[in-house]
């Protein structure tokens, strides 16, 4: 019989998440005949997405893309991607979470919490946009009200900073930037050209201090239930997708960086030797989080699996 | 049989066997539950998760803000600067209790609270001056449904976030609507009662009497500029300035006016306390029952099947309305607005419609279920104040609606009605 | 018996207004510290959600008492009163089993939170806590719903007498609160 497997995001159908997500579904479709389809609901409309992780984990959803960052309630090992300036770039970043450490973190992943990671899709490497003034050393965020996405790591590298990160719901931003309640914020150079913030924002940083993906996770009884065939299938298609996916947002980044000089933002690229700056007191906060997020060691060899 | 069918016949049965509605949408996603063999882990899990939202906090804030502006004068006050302009105009009260709405509702985020702040003062009255039981109740629900139209409001609110819209601008595109439908239903208010005959043959048009009511109502006047000030100076959320609402209420009523007691304000909270229990409890299995719906393709059919209906956006709209109207009839507004928002809004966004134009559309449906049974909770209020029933209450709604239902068509053929404060304000 | 639901919903009342009180306090802290102190303070948020979703379910247990939850009775006018009264026990009887659902599915749901790890973002809470309490709400919530079902003996009284009771039950249903 026909199989169809539910996968659910938060995502406009415009983003990443959800042509990865296709593109997958088109894969499925094809290298088990159409036995195995994959039905893709955006917009949220299986709920939020802990709520979404959360039903995929006791079996009533198959499939889910969640933020890496928002599955450390479930295993709070995840959160070594939460930490600053671990990778350099998309393309590093990819280098390690394809990688032998990041299967080790994500086969742990599954061990703790029953769901086995498909695949990844990248959401962009966060540059810092504010109002105020032109970012080129730590120094110079002192005292920016930055808008937070609540996440404790990041609250933590942006205080080692001197900034004030401030809690501000992602639907209220855009008017909060634009009346000034907040100084600024980080966000993917993509997010940046999709969501329209260079219309109310001057100065654009390419920190790069955070690279963020997000995991598409599925029960793993679900997945022990489909035959060997279907189940290789399944993780090849994931494969095409997830680099499919971190392809398009690399690209979307480097669009959305053209676009903020096209309109007359001041953009500050980073030099390999300025950017270390920044990645130097980041890893400051490290040795808070290191035990939580499965030790000092793996931290490194994670960093030493992107280069 | 379907998953489909099975839920929409239990939910039926259980309706007819007399069942709570919220209780009637669990049971009827139980069935559904066990015939598509999901586990029932879901069922707590999505009635969890579905309350677990920051916005929906506002709602039960500001019932408590009602309950206590009610209790501790402010209500009373706003009124008392409306009542010596009558004079002895046709249906003056009617007309008074929708300008006291609409000036309600610039600090309340809800229907049901606007109607019981306003109702327990002017239904008394205007029983006094010889109007209907159901005349007052259904003047007073319908001018409550300007509740979540004028800012601030929870359904923007919620629609705000399910679209990623935003809520200041939601605000602002909500104003001019609002002084329409007021201005609307303040002159269906006078024709009706016209033909009753509604007046007060003693009363005068006094000036002085309406500046001692003014400087005594000061404190209540400031409500709504500290309100809806300290969301455009962003100095809180939409969601926080419930909570401003409640404080401020709370220090007013009893420093300033010296109206509150321990026991007046228990009898607050437990109230807020039910109406939350019985109204939010809704959304928790509305949830459920919607994201069974969705996991069986059921909205997305019917998106797909509106879209397929026409190219053009202004009958897309319409009937986009029309459905939103009957789901109204059985469905809460924020259940409503949490499930359909996401099937309904690429729809409309295909078709070139505004997102913040199609929220205010989206809420001005909202506003028309608040008034039609069997699921009307700004009837049920004026219910339990007028003790009529619910079905000759919605009878005399009906001229109501019908404003509300012009006035959706206006909003639909004149987007600038809406964009025209949002573009000002924020370019 | 009588005193044992006299004893729950004066607790349920202390319970109620407590945590409407606390939620209240910590919102306003929020906004207070962050615009006058400058000090957002990261716990409140999520803090509030807990006490809401807590409060909206003592309230719905709550509101069981008077007969507040939301339904449709116009139809039951319309029909001779021993049949509506049978029907409104009858779907008394699906409400109560609805509730045993919901019990039995939060105990499962403990259970897999005590499987497989699931804590609170911000403040690190084991959701298990968090979750506790509605299982043992839909007790309580579950006992009003029987006793409703049961207190007034209606068979053992004269037809007349069960009549009235059946239109103020009626009334009750349908204006949704004892007047
Ligand atoms: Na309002
Ligand atoms: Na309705």
């Amino acid at each position: 019989a026909e199989t169809v497997l539910k996968l659910g995001h938060v995502s406009s159908p415009e983003n990443v998440y959800h042509k990865g997500a296709l593109r997958f579904a088109e894969k499925v479709s094809e290298l088990t005949d159409g036995a195995v389809t994959i039905d893709a609901l955006c917009c949220a409309q299986l709920g939020n997405d802990v709520a979404q992780a959360k039903t995929v984990q006791l079996g009533a959803q198959d499939l889910a893309i969640v933020s890496s960052n928002n599955l450390a309630q479930f295993d709070p090992k995840i959160d070594i991607f939460s930490l600053p300036a671990l990778f350099q770039d998309i393309p590093s970043a990819q280098k390690a979470v394809f990688g032998p450490v990041g299967d080790e973190i994500f086969e742990n992943f599954m061990k703790t919490t029953g769901m086995r990671v498909i695949y990844t899709t990248a959401w962009g490497s966060r540059a810092v946009i504010n109002n105020k003034v032109a970012v080129k050393t730590p120094a110079d965020m002192d005292g920016l009200l930055l808008r937070s996405p609540g996440s404790p790591v990041m609250n933590a590298t942006y205080k080692a900073f001197g900034a004030n990160p401030t809690p501000v719901a992602f639907a209220e931003l855009f008017t909060a930037l634009q009346q000034k309640t907040v100084d600024g914020a980080d966000m993917s150079p993509c997010d940046v050209l999709t969501l329209k913030y260079y219309e109310v924002q001057n100065h654009l940083t390419t920190t790069n201090l955070f690279t963020g993906f997000g995991m598409v996770i599925m029960n793993e009884r679900k997945f022990q239930s489909l035959s060997e065939s279907e189940q290789e299938a399944i993780l090849a298609a994931g494969r095409e997708a997830g680099e499919y996916s971190w392809g398009l947002t690399a690209q979307c980044d480097l669009d959305g960086i053209a676009k903020a000089k096209e309109v007359g933002m001041e953009v500050v690229m980073l030099e390999p030797d300025e950017r270390a700056v920044f990645f130097d007191a980041a890893r400051g906060v490290w040795d808070e989080f290191a035990d939580r997020v499965g030790g000092r060691d793996l931290i490194d060899r994670l960093v030493a699996a992107s280069q | 049989m379907s998953v489909g069918a099975a839920i929409g016949i239990s939910f039926v049965v259980s309706l007819l066997l007399g069942m709570p509605i919220a209780i009637s949408m669990g049971a009827a996603s139980v069935v559904a539950i066990f015939i598509s063999g999901l586990p029932i882990t879901f069922l707590v899990q999505v009635m969890f998760e579905a309350l677990n939202s920051f916005p929906l906090i506002a709602i039960p804030l500001f019932i408590l803000a009602g309950g206590i502006m009610e209790k501790g004068g402010l209500s009373q006050r706003i009124v008392n600067i409306f009542m010596p302009l009558i004079g002895r105009t046709y249906g003056g009260l009617a007309v008074v209790t929708i300008m006291a709405c609409m000036f309600f509702a610039a600090i309340s985020g809800s229907g049901p609270p606007t109607v019981a702040a306003i109702g327990s003062i002017m239904i008394p009255s205007m029983l006094k001056q010889g109007y209907s039981a159901n005349f007052s109740g259904a003047v007073t629900a319908s001018g409550g449904t300007l509740g979540i139209l004028i800012p601030p409001s929870v359904p923007m609110i919620i629609y705000g976030i399910s679209s990623d819209t935003s809520i200041p601008r939601l605000f602002a595109a909500g104003i001019i609507p609002g002084i329409i439908v007021g201005t609307l239903l303040i002159a269906a208010a006078y024709l009706l009662s016209r033909r009753a005959g509604y007046r007060s043959e003693e009363s005068r048009v006094d000036f002085a009497a309406f500046r001692v009511a003014l400087r005594e109502g000061f404190w209540a006047l400031m409500a709504p500029v500290i309100i809806l000030g300290g969301i455009y100076a962003s100095i809180f959320t939409p969601t926080e300035s419930a909570v401003v609402a409640v404080v401020y209420g709370l220090f007013v009523s009893t420093f300033v006016y010296r109206e509150t007691s321990f026991a007046k304000l228990k009898e607050v909270f437990l109230f807020c306390a039910t109406i939350s229990g019985s109204i939010l409890v809704i959304i928790t299995t509305a949830t459920v029952f919607g994201q069974i719906l969705t996991l069986q393709n059921i909205p997305q059919e019917l998106a797909a099947w509106i879209g397929s209906l026409s190219d053009n956006k202004y009958v897309i709209l319409i009937i986009i309305c029309l459905v939103l109207i009957f789901i109204g009839m059985w469905m809460d507004t924020i259940a409503q607005i949490i499930l359909l928002t996401p099937v309904l809004l690429p729809v409309v966004i295909g078709l070139g419609v505004d997102p913040v134009h199609f929220g205010i559309i989206f809420v001005l449906c909202c506003e028309i279920g608040f008034l039609t049974p069997p699921l009307g909770v700004n009837l049920f209020v004026a219910m339990r104040l007028t003790g009529c029933s619910i079905e000759s209450l919605s009878k005399s709604a009906l001229p109501y609606v019908i404003v509300l239902i012009l006035a959706i068509v206006l909003i639909i053929f004149l987007p600038q009605l809406t964009l025209w404060i949002p573009n000002l304000i924020y370019g | 018996m009588k005193r044992l639901f006299m004893w729950l919903n004066r607790a349920d009342q202390v319970v109620l207004i407590c945590l409407l009180s606390t939620l209240v306090c910590v919102l306003f802290l929020q906004v207070t510290s962050r615009f006058i102190f400058k000090l957002p303070i990261e716990w409140s948020e999520e803090m509030a959600r807990f006490l809401f979703i807590w409060f909206c379910w003592f309230g719905c247990s709550y509101a069981t008492i008077n007969y507040h939850h939301i339904r449709i009775t116009a139809h039951f006018r319309i029909m001779p009163v021993p049949l509506a009264l049978l029907l409104l026990r009858v779907g008394d009887v699906l409400w109560i089993l609805f509730n045993l659902v919901v019990i039995w599915g939060g105990v499962l749901y403990l259970m897999s939170i005590r499987e497989y790890p699931y804590r609170a973002m911000i403040t690190d809470i084991d959701m298990f806590w968090i979750f506790l309490p509605i299982p043992v709400i839909f007790t309580i919530f579950t006992l009003r719903v029987a006793k409703n079902l049961f207190d007034r003996d209606y068979f053992d009284r004269s037809m007349s007498e069960v009549e009235l009771e059946a239109a103020e039950e009626i009334a009750i249903a349908q204006t949704g609160a004892k007047q």
